[in-house]
């Protein structure tokens, strides 16, 4: 489980214009000033990796214990940075991608000051979601089949099917036989999509 | 590169070197001691060879040469693992005076963070680094798993004056007294043995010592006894130059002189021997011990054979004993043995050997799982290959590979870990690999804070120097090693790091971690008890906004703290707390302008500037000649600063923002001023540069000092969480001289006074007053000359109404006060909404309101009825001999009307002058600002129509409709402006108003009709009026029957301004009204000529009125409304302070002449009866016809008949047809429905006609076109005849008339006034009967 995510997205003047904690473990004290810290340190590393790839995902450039900072950095020089603890590159990717774009979308607004702090709740609310989102597919593909017996994983397994592509190619012969007679029995279990949120 | 040359080749050659053994009697130490030295480190500074040539033959034949050498002496006692507890100790008292004297040095200013200073690493790091990471090396000494550290010879010293001393020789080497490492067998007890014979030269002769040693010489052998003979210098101590022990001894005294007693031949003797240990025994026997070793290897390892056989024997052992140290390995097993040649090997410089060696052994250690072992070769190839300097992935895959093997051993191989890690580290920064460095730095970090403090600092050093340098990961690092260094309480070392972190984080917009490096400062340092540094650093994060709320009450609650420890109140020059915005700064100060209100000052200069622009007179902006050059200069300098005047209040507003979410409390908010006399402010200006660049916070202090000379008022406030408050501070200089705002201090929690500079931080002022704003220099807007006391009037207007109903009407009243002595002159007053205030005259002050609206019997004043006194410019000048001193206020009505609804802002601006001339300001102004809200009340509209029945007659309808949620009215009384029209109602009042009252959202409609009552053919400017009938009333008569006078002042001056802004709005559409107009003009001019004559009587401005009067006249054919409604007293809502007593609607140029300037009724029996039997009925009709336009018009009237075929009709058809393209001739666009004289209708009119067929045909028996000119406002009759064949009923409204007025050469082509006109006969029905 994606227990601790700090995203943060910093300028190409280095000053963090957005932050936010998107783990869902219960915040301590001195979390904030540590992942700040870390993301801080971390820019020294993306400020030469940045140049040696064409590609904007730079991947995981950091750790600092069991913490690992990847980094998207965009066209313009903004780095879109993600302190984690669970490893998910897929995910994490695609979460940079959709937080790309929003961002474009918010560079777009005339009345954003490109460098600025963004505020607009609207681009919290759509970041958070993402975040839990993915936060939600961190969680998954590493204990799958673990969870198989457990009907709720099963619902859980449709999902992550759907969604996620590159799961399908390991995990369906042992995932979807178990699927199929589970299916049956909890249809209505199934069908509650409540159970998610 | 050498690697011998590199830190870590230096070291290597220096700690991994053979190791004496010295093994000494108490009375050799008792003779050394008397130079205040040990025998060994007697010996020691003479142990290192830099200068030696000694050939080197190992296991190949090819000899070579070493010039360095080294060899570590070590009493027999020491040569074990060092204690740990001892060590560590040492090691903290290390860093603890470290820190201490480096806490000291280093000044309290924080050291800017410079990319071009760090580069050299000596100059940065501490150098106690080198000192530390040295002891931890030899904290991992003498272990029984690696062999450099195993002596390789030892040294037995006797002194000539011991008894016995062969025997004591031979006790000495006693193995009970031996160290561990030979006694457990992890070496060889047989090694090298050195007699030596120490001889205390003070003692007397060498005699003695000389037979001694040659005993020695017969027992031991004669290459292994030596003699020694020291302290030869006799009586006076010596000094020596530079002493080769000092480096050596770090606690000794400066004042004890180190081998004071040894004469120079004594430490060349000395000299000699170790060279001649060294050269002639140790390596020899070193070289003689690797051949040796080497055969044996050779015979047992080399070779396929053998190697097939260790891998079958190891497989058999596999299943043995799987400790955690693996097997243990006797000194003369083969792998001990191959260990021993390596590091011999090594220390000879024979590295190929050595690693040959290693190699082989390495994989034997992994099989048995020897894993320390393991371990240290797999750290000693690494060493090897880096001083073979080949292979560098190599050595550095060894080195990390001995790392974690020593890691995983746990507590067991924390020191050697702790060793490989620096070996390893040193090996990366020797290759520049400074990042790589760090992260080993990191890794070494263990169970102990203390030393992972020091490596965490020691790594931070790293990144820094790196290249690129990473400075983020420095500061990080930094503070990761502070907080270490707090845990084991090394405070001081936990500022140094914070500090020098500091420099990197200085600046940066990383909120969260700025609070953090600041906060922890802070506290340390008020730990320290130097609280004022520590206030300095918590300051800097008093607002943090971003923080939880349990955060920010610690971050405030230990600052007050910190504060209240430093017993005085603190003033800090830029507290954060709360925030000042900057951008909501205004100054308010009346220099010639004053304000009556705080919304008049902060109404925006350019609306007043354009109120007063034809009010205050304008000075001339450049003056005349050079005569003016004094004044000139004055003026310049009175432009330049603003000008308030003694005893009036300067007034500054500022926005105090609390950005924390817990209640600040804030006392004690002053302006800080300075003030100074005219004269010296020139003087004090330059001082005051120089004082505040030196010290800012020393200067404010001075200036908030009491002075007599101003009065600052003072504002205590509690700010919540998130709070904004705007503050009014004022400050009121009571003498002439330069006034000087510098900023705003204020008291936090009663203990730390603020300062806010308001010039130094922010250059960029938002002042509302200033015109220049460009040219001024900063300084100069906060600075004010103040000038000598002068009037000032105050002035409010009473019972204005916040809110009112459209229409309201009410009277005012100005009330004018002066309170000075000094009297004014010369008021003038405008106001910018004429629409809904006006300037009354002085008797309306003792008329009764509203009674003096209405019209008296006896019509006295009919002067003004004629010649209202409606003001075209909107400047009142209040009458000369007006003059307001004292305590009797200048009372003035004003009448107002809420003309529209909306909220209306108000502006008045009156304007005086000061009669004392000599004073800089001549005239001021006083600005009055209100606002007003107007609710919708009635919504009146009109409709007129033509009457049918009588020519110059129409017909009124008019709507009303109570747009008010709750009010109800009372329509009272309709009025038609000017003297020529009558109204009258069709109905009586009663049954259309059966309750009297319009109830909220009621509406009515009731008819009037209209009759001009014009009777007039000539221009002129006074129109005779005969009194009509132009005001109805629309109520039922009562007893208090009183009717409005609309023609009286305020209605008319009113109704002016209503007709003002509605003509615009019926302007912007096409109207008949610029005919008019067009007219006024030429009656104008004509007037012109007429009154020229009479002489010099009339005015421009009365020229003005007429032509506007005439303007008005000419609009004939429009016609102005007033509807007078009275609000039903019991019904007004009680949320209006002051219910209105009259409202008045207006609406003008309201169009009657819908058809043209022509109208016409045809005039003619409506029944008849005729005999047909005897002959057609021929019938006679008349056509009245009316010129309303002002010029003779030229009117064609066109008969049709039925049966005259369509040619006439189509010939009608083409006309009408071409009418959109508005091309030249008959063409009518009036757009009247019931005359329906569009193209289509033309066309079905005859047909629909055709198609009755009851309806027998007539003809137009008259002429069938007549054409008329037709005077101005005059009538003619046309007579017209009809022939009828049958009974029945006739429309008559087949004719046509056209009109068309001359186009008098003004042929402008945007003339919209319409030229021509077609008009079709309207239905008129007549029945022709059979007569009996």
């Amino acid at each position: 489980m994606a227990t601790t995510a700090c995203f943060i997205i910093v300028s190409r003047n280095d000053i963090p214009i957005y932050e936010a904690e998107v783990g869902v473990a219960a915040k301590r004290e001195d979390a904030a000033q540590l992942h700040q810290f870390i993301l801080h340190a971390a820019l020294d590393v993306v400020q030469d990796l940045a140049w040696t790839t064409s590609a904007m995902y730079l991947k995981s450039v950091d750790r600092f214990n069991e913490l690992v900072v990847s980094v998207y950095v965009t066209a313009g020089h903004t780095r879109l940075m993600l302190l984690h603890d669970s490893r998910n590159d897929d995910g994490i990717k695609s979460f940079f991608q959709e937080v790309h774009e929003l961002y474009i979308k918010t560079l777009l607004n005339p009345l954003y000051l490109p460098g600025s702090r963004i505020t607009s709740s609207h681009f919290d609310t759509k970041v958070r979601a993402l975040a839990r989102n993915f936060g939600k597919l961190f969680l998954l593909p590493r204990d799958l089949t673990a969870m198989v017996d457990f009907p709720l994983s099963i619902v859980l397994c449709t999902r992550v099917i759907s969604r996620r592509p590159c799961l399908e190619s390991y995990m369906l012969p042992k995932v979807v036989p178990l699927l199929v007679l589970q299916f049956v029995m909890l249809t209505d279990l199934v069908l509650d999509d409540q159970l998610f949120d | 590169m050498d690697p011998a040359m590199t830190p870590l080749g230096k070291m290597l050659l220096e700690e991994i070197t053979p190791v004496v053994m010295v093994i000494s009697t108490p009375a050799v130490e008792e003779t050394c001691l008397k130079n205040g030295l040990s025998f060994l480190q007697m010996l020691t500074p003479f142990c290192s060879f830099n200068n030696i040539d000694v050939p080197v033959r190992t296991a190949s034949d090819q000899p070579y040469r070493i010039h360095k050498f080294k060899l570590r002496l070590f009493y027999g006692s020491d040569v074990k693992k060092p204690n740990l507890k001892v060590a560590e100790q040492q090691l903290k008292q290390v860093i603890t005076d470290s820190g201490e004297k480096v806490f000291s040095e280093k000044c309290l200013d924080v050291p800017e963070f410079n990319h071009e200073v760090t580069s050299s690493e000596d100059r940065d790091t501490p150098s106690w680094f080198q000192f530390f990471n040295k002891e931890l090396v030899r904290m991992a000494s003498f272990s029984d798993h690696e062999a450099f550290d195993h002596p390789v010879a030892c040294l037995l010293a006797v002194s000539s004056k011991d008894e016995h001393p062969i025997s004591r020789f031979v006790d000495l080497f006693n193995t009970n007294k031996l160290p561990s490492l030979l006694k457990d067998g992890a070496m060889d007890p047989k090694i090298l043995k050195h007699y030596l014979l120490v001889h205390d030269n003070q003692d007397g002769p060498v005699d003695r010592a000389s037979k001694i040693l040659t005993e020695m010489r017969n027992t031991f052998g004669t290459s292994d006894s030596l003699l020694l003979s020291i302290n030869s210098s006799l009586g006076v101590p010596i000094k020596h130059q530079d002493n080769p022990w000092a480096s050596q001894i770090y606690d000794a005294s400066p004042n004890q002189d180190l081998g004071c007693f040894l004469s120079i031949d004594d430490i060349n003797e000395i000299k000699d021997l170790m060279q001649d240990l060294s050269s002639k025994h140790i390596i020899p026997n070193m070289e003689q011990k690797i051949r040796l070793l080497n055969q044996q290897v050779s015979a047992t390892r080399k070779g396929f054979k053998n190697q097939i056989k260790n891998l079958w024997w190891r497989k058999g052992k596999e299943d043995g004993v799987d400790s955690l140290n693996g097997p243990t390995y006797n000194f003369n097993s083969i792998e001990s043995q191959i260990r021993v040649l390596g590091d011999y090997a090594f220390m000879l410089r024979d590295y190929e050997l050595a690693l040959s060696n290693y190699r082989l052994i390495s994989t034997d250690y992994k099989i048995d799982k020897a894993w320390k072992r393991y371990a240290g070769v797999q750290e000693m190839m690494g060493l090897t290959y880096f001083m073979l300097d080949q292979s560098r992935k190599e050595a550095e895959y060894c080195m990390e590979n001995a790392f974690n093997t020593y890691l995983k051993l746990g507590l067991l191989g924390q020191q050697n870990a702790t060793r490989c890690g620096l070996w390893w580290i040193e090996m990366l920064k020797a290759r520049d690999l400074y990042k790589e460095a760090a992260t080993v730095y990191f890794r070494i970090c263990g169970e102990d804070i203390l030393h992972s403090a020091v490596m965490l600092e020691q790594a931070s050093y790293c990144y820094l120097l790196s290249k690129p340098s990473m400075s983020r990961k420095y500061g990080f690092h930094l503070v990761l090693s502070g907080e270490q260094y707090k845990k084991c309480d090394q405070i001081k070392h936990a500022i140094r790091t914070y500090r020098s972190a500091l420099s990197v984080f200085r600046g940066t917009t990383w909120s969260y971690i700025n609070d953090h490096v600041h906060f922890h400062i802070g506290q340390w340092y008020a730990a320290l008890g130097m609280y004022d540094v520590a206030v300095k650093h918590m300051t800097e994060i008093l607002a943090c906004s971003h923080q939880s709320k349990t955060t920010q009450e610690l971050f405030l609650s230990d600052f007050l703290q910190v504060v209240e420890k430093t017993g005085r109140t603190f003033e800090v020059t830029k507290l954060q707390l709360p925030v000042i915005n900057i951008s909501s700064l205004k100054v308010i100060f009346e220099d010639h302008r004053t304000f009556g209100s705080s919304s008049a000052a902060n109404t925006k200069e350019g609306l007043w500037h354009s109120l007063e622009e034809d009010m205050i007179p304008s000075f001339p902006a450049a003056k005349t000649n050079w005569l003016e050059l004094q004044s000139k200069l004055i003026s310049k300098k009175h432009t330049l600063s603003n000008v308030c005047v003694a005893g009036e209040a300067v007034k500054v507003n500022i926005e105090f923002i609390n950005p924390l979410q817990i209640t600040v409390p804030v006392s004690g908010v002053t302006l800080i001023c300075k003030y100074s006399t005219s004269s010296d402010a020139l003087a004090s200006d330059e001082k005051e540069l120089s004082v505040k660049s030196n010290n800012e916070v020393d200067h404010f202090r001075d200036m908030s000092s009491y002075n007599s000379s101003f009065l600052v008022s003072e504002v205590d406030f509690s700010l919540g969480g998130g709070e904004t408050t705007m503050v009014q501070l004022s400050v009121t200089p009571k003498e002439v001289g330069t006034l000087e705002i510098l900023g705003v201090r204020w008291k936090l929690s009663g203990t730390i006074v603020g300062f806010h500079n308001f010039e130094l931080s922010h250059p960029k002022k938002n002042i509302v007053k200033g015109r220049r704003k460009a040219k001024q220099p900063p300084n100069e807007k906060f600075k004010f000359m103040v000038i000598k006391s002068i009037p000032k009037i105050q002035g409010s207007v009473h019972s204005l109404p916040g809110k009112a109903y459209a229409g309201d009407l009410r009277r005012l009243m100005l009330e004018l006060k002066n309170p000075s002595e000094f009297p004014v002159k010369n008021l003038k007053m405008k106001i910018s909404h004429p629409r809904f205030l006006i300037i009354g005259n002085q008797e309306n002050v003792k008329l009764e309101f509203p009674g003096c609206l209405t019209k008296k019997t006896d019509s006295e004043r009919s002067s003004a009825h004629t010649n209202p006194n409606i003001m075209s410019e909107t400047i009142f000048s209040f009458p000369v001999d007006t003059s307001i001193q004292g305590e009797t206020p200048l009372s003035w009505p004003l009448w107002f009307r809420a003309a529209v609804p909306g909220d209306i802002s108000i502006y008045m601006s009156i304007y005086y002058e000061i009669e004392d001339i000599s004073s800089v300001i001549r005239y001021r102004t006083l600005r009055l600002h209100y606002n007003v809200q107007v609710l919708p009340s009635l919504d009146v509209s009109f409709q007129i129509s033509p009457s049918r029945l009588r020519i110059q007659d129409f017909l009124v309808q008019l709507d009303v409709v109570n747009k008010t949620s709750s009010e109800s009215f009372q329509v009272y009384q309709l009025s038609s402006i000017g003297q020529h029209w009558e109204i009258s109602l069709l109905q009586p009042p009663d049954t259309i108003f059966p309750s009297q009252t319009l109830m909220a959202g009621q509406a009515i409609s009731c008819f009037f009709t209209l009759k001009n009552s014009r009777r007039l053919s000539t221009v002129e400017y006074n129109i005779s009026t005969t009194p009509v009938r132009s005001d109805v009333l629309l109520v039922p008569q009562c007893s208090q029957d009183l009717v409005y006078n609309s023609n009286n002042v305020p209605l008319v001056n009113f109704h002016h301004y209503e007709r003002l802004q509605q003509k615009v709005l019926h302007e912007s559409a096409p109207s008949r009204l610029n005919c008019g107009i067009w007219l006024a003009l030429i009656a104008v001019s004509n007037t012109f000529i007429v009154l020229g004559l009479k002489g010099d009587e009339l005015s421009p401005i009365q020229i003005l009125r007429i032509s506007l009067f005439m303007m008005d006249l000419g609009d004939l054919n429009t016609v102005d409304f007033v509807l007078i409604s009275r609000p039903l007293n019991n019904s007004i809502n009680p949320g209006l302070s002051d219910p209105p007593h009259v409202m008045s609607h207006h609406a003008c140029h309201l169009s009657t002449a819908s058809t043209g300037p022509i109208s016409w009724l045809v005039d003619g029996p409506q029944t008849l009866h005729h005999d047909f039997s005897t002959s057609f009925c021929e019938i006679n009709l008349k056509m009245h016809l009316y010129n309303s336009s002002g010029t003779t018009a030229f009117v064609h009237i066109d008969t049709i008949d039925f049966d005259r075929g369509g040619g006439h009709i189509n010939s009608v058809n083409a006309v009408s047809s071409a009418t959109p393209d508005n091309q030249v001739g008959w063409h009518d666009v009036t757009p009247v429905n019931e005359l329906k004289v569009t193209s289509n209708t033309v066309e079905t009119q005859p047909g629909k006609a055709l198609s009755l067929e009851s309806v027998s045909p007539y003809i137009w028996s008259g002429s069938s076109s007549t054409s008329i000119h037709l005077e101005p406002m005059s009538s003619a009759e046309i007579p017209l005849q009809i022939c009828v064949f049958s009974p029945g009923t006739y429309d008559l409204s087949n004719y046509f008339l056209n009109w068309k007025l001359p186009s008098k050469g003004l042929g402008n082509s945007d003339e919209t006034g319409q030229h021509s006109g077609k008009c079709q006969g309207y239905k008129y029905f007549l029945t022709v009967l059979q007569s009996p």
